[in-house]
């Protein structure tokens, strides 16, 4: 039924209304196909990455040289992850959000390279990649994580096409 | 905030502490004394002087170009300075909360006072990195 007590004027408000709302909803932007491929290999690397780092410190993993994994090796690998963990939240929640995503995505590429500088001078010298297969499998393909976290910096757009 | 393209003077002082950092850093790493290592933390030392080489070496090779870069290109100095700060974050970051149990710095003499003045280094380029991001181009 109509209500016949509502007049033009207010029905034209009523729809401004709905319009301002419904471009709210639309004010989000669309990242690219490409984005969400490479963020789609982010996120499961990093799944991969916890996973391993799991059963490397329950001791779950057989075939491991278990020399390598001492105190010390330990501590790093915990303070490591800590933070690659809490990059990793803030780096999705960013993506969620869209803000400051690349601020975030930057940092994230510098702390992954400089630890894999620090990796490199500080235990190069203590076992051979052989030793630990399951971690010499995520140090190789590093280089593969920091090229994706740097395309997804470059891909990211940060407003709507139509602002 | 920053409303005219030049620099401001606190920039420059700034500049001036992270150079100055940089030189006492060196300075302080070809001048660790040599009874330092025969403690009972020599592992730990002599793991934290090979790390502080390989990073000043690094770090020399930005701060030899940034002096160009920041009077040639000025949209790459406020990358390159935001980069720097982001690394010198994750150093310190990497030293307080990952390998604090992997490395020991010398407790006395200048390397003492330059670990003990990486703070400031870092605020100084954060300054930096804040003027430089918010400052307007001189393109617009």
């Amino acid at each position: 039924m109509v209500d016949k007590n509502k007049n033009n004027p207010e029905i034209t408000n009523i729809l401004a209304g709905f319009l301002e709302q419904q471009s709210k909803v639309k004010d989000f932007t669309i990242q690219s196909s490409k984005f969400r491929i490479i963020f789609c290999f982010v996120n499961l690397y990093a799944l991969l990455l916890g996973i391993v780092y799991f059963l490397v410190k329950g001791d779950l993993v057989e075939g491991v040289n278990t020399d390598f994994v001492n105190e010390v090796f330990l501590t790093v690998l915990n303070g490591r992850t800590s933070v690659f963990f809490l990059l990793f939240v803030a780096l999705n929640l960013s993506a969620y959000y869209n803000f400051g995503f690349k601020i975030v995505c930057l940092s994230t590429v510098v702390y992954m390279v400089n630890s894999a500088i620090d990796n490199t001078v500080l235990f190069s010298g203590l076992s051979n990649l052989i030793d630990r297969p399951y971690f010499s499998a995520f140090i190789i393909t590093r280089p593969l994580f920091v090229t994706a976290l740097v395309g997804l910096f470059i891909l990211h757009k940060d407003k709507a096409k139509n602002d | 905030m920053f409303e005219t393209s030049k620099p401001s003077r606190v920039f420059w002082f700034s500049i001036i502490l992270v150079y100055i950092f940089f030189v006492s850093a060196v300075y302080s790493l070809t001048t660790v004394p040599i009874d330092a290592f025969n403690s009972d933390n020599a592992e730990q030392l002599h793991a934290a002087i090979k790390l502080s080489t390989v990073r000043l070496v690094g770090m020399a090779i930005v701060l030899i170009g940034y002096p160009l870069v920041l009077l040639r290109y000025m949209q790459h100095a406020k990358d390159l300075t935001i980069l720097l700060t982001f690394w010198v974050i994750a150093m310190y970051i990497d030293d307080h909360m990952v390998l604090y149990r992997m490395i020991e710095y010398p407790d006395r003499g200048l390397f003492a006072l330059v670990q003990w003045c990486r703070p400031i280094m870092i605020v100084s380029l954060v300054w930096m990195s804040i003027e430089l991001a918010l400052r307007r181009s001189p393109m617009d």
